[in-house]
């Protein structure tokens, strides 16, 4: 991220500060839309954040820092619009894939290991999504994990390891089941 | 790339990949550019004291945290300190105090701009969860160089702010909790032939200020209002002056300079 843009937009400059959402926004639009499942809400988390960072730059001691205090905001404005949204309930629906009509068992099984583990993202809480998302998808250390959320390391270790733990465990009970499954219908 | 250390973290991060959106919607861009052209930016002691503190890469890079311990003997040593300063305050009888004569003179009336400047003096900001919910920020000892435009010459000269607040968290009409921020400044004007100290308190809730901010309604929340009482050549003089924010960082300022002070308002105590 040019650091002379972020000094530009904490100086006030709104030119700059459009030039720094425009090149950030995909990304931010990115990570909120996995944290939160859900397009429409993503958008406004991001317009949010976006809102936040300009109404609050002058707070911002370090230019360099701008990509991980915009996550800092991006999350914060994903766990309001989750917090909006708590009393919505959706109703799941599993669908056990039909197994005669694939060719192999490799591309079903490769199929259901994808499909579970996004079915198992989906029901994580949103805080170990967070840190999930921004640790496998942003691709950042866990120790800028935990500064961008504000928690101890070991929080977001074990946010980390409680949410793929969650999501392993979840696979492979499916696809236990899918293989008792298919070896049933073969016998 | 932080490389992922199993090959379940691998197919996570590659999930990830699949699922995230490769464009946003196409009106993300102009939707949030203009809702940030709506926007105002907060001076720089509102928007250090909402962001919570954030360090990256080792060091600070917003705010400026230290421990919570710190932040609830604080808390209770001023709310200590407080409590006893009423009690005090409510056992002594008023002193009588002799009528005022009504000043004729008219005031010198200014204007002027003030523009947010360095940090001179850093401080202590702490953010704590507060006892009922929700989390405060208590800051102290900051101090800012400002630079100051005056149509008075005597106000021009070398401006500092330095400020204090703390969060409480106090019923609402409506019975939820929330959360209020009371602020103290002091302002302190130097120049060749004196200089001017003086402060002004804010308590508002950072809800209700951004309100009326993002619909241009607000008042009070961004109207400070200061007195300042003038030392060596100012002496016996008093500025009263409204501080409005300007939007960006800074403020505009009108006012007047009283020849003496502002008539005292006696305190009425029912005879027993």
């Amino acid at each position: 991220m040019p650091r002379e843009l972020v000094e530009r937009a904490m100086r006030g400059d709104r030119e700059a500060f459009s030039a720094l959402l425009r090149t950030a926004a995909p990304r931010q639009y990115a990570v909120a839309h996995l944290i939160l499942r859900d397009g429409d809400r993503a958008q406004d988390a991001v317009q949010e954040a976006f809102v936040s960072a300009w109404k609050g730059l002058s707070a911002l001691r370090d230019p360099d820092a701008w990509g991980a205090w915009l996550h800092r905001l991006t999350v914060r404005a994903c766990y309001r619009a989750a917090r909006r949204e708590k009393h919505r309930r959706s109703v799941e629906l599993h669908v056990m894939p039909d197994l005669e009509p694939a060719g192999s068992e490799e591309p079903l099984t490769a199929l259901l290991h994808r499909d579970q583990l996004e079915r198992e993202l989906d029901r994580l809480p949103i805080e170990q999504r967070a840190v999930i998302v921004l640790r496998y998808f942003a691709d950042l250390p866990l120790d800028q994990v935990a500064a961008i959320l504000d928690i101890p390391i070991g929080t977001a270790k074990s946010r980390q390891s409680r949410g793929l733990s969650a999501m392993r465990a979840s696979m492979d009970a499916s696809l236990e089941a899918t293989q008792a499954l298919a070896v049933e219908r073969a016998s | 790339m932080t490389p992922p250390e199993t090959r379940f973290e691998r197919s996570v991060a590659d999930l990830l990949a699949e699922l995230a959106p490769s464009h946003p919607p196409v009106d993300l861009i102009p939707e949030t550019e203009h809702a940030v052209d709506e926007t105002r930016r907060w001076p720089r002691w509102l928007a250090i004291l909402k962001e919570p503190p954030m360090r990256h890469r080792s060091h600070l890079v917003v705010g400026s945290p230290t421990a919570r311990v710190a932040a609830i003997a604080v808390v209770t040593l001023l709310m200590a300190i407080l409590g006893v300063g009423a009690l005090v305050a409510g056992a002594q009888s008023p002193s009588p105090m002799p009528p005022e004569e009504v000043s004729a003179a008219a005031p010198v009336v200014f204007d002027g701009h003030i523009e947010c400047g360095p940090e001179v003096r850093s401080g202590t900001t702490i953010s704590a969860p507060i006892e009922g919910g929700g989390s405060g920020t208590w800051r102290r000892g900051y101090a800012w160089q400002q630079t100051a435009t005056m149509s008075d010459p005597r106000l021009e000269g070398t401006h500092y702010a330095s400020g204090s607040y703390d969060t409480y968290l106090l019923p609402s009409p409506g019975g939820d909790l929330e959360a209020k921020i009371a602020y103290r400044e002091t302002q302190r004007i130097v120049n060749d032939d004196g200089a001017w100290q003086g402060s002004m308190i804010t308590f508002v809730a950072p809800e209700e200020r951004d309100a009326e901010r993002a619909t241009g309604t607000g008042t009070t929340a961004n109207v400070l209002t200061y007195l300042l009482v003038g030392e060596g050549g100012y002496e016996g003089l008093t500025a009263i002056y409204d501080q409005v924010w300007d939007g960006a960082c800074g403020f505009d300022v009108r006012g007047i300079i009283l020849d003496g002070d502002l008539p005292p308002a006696e305190p009425f105590i029912p005879e027993q």
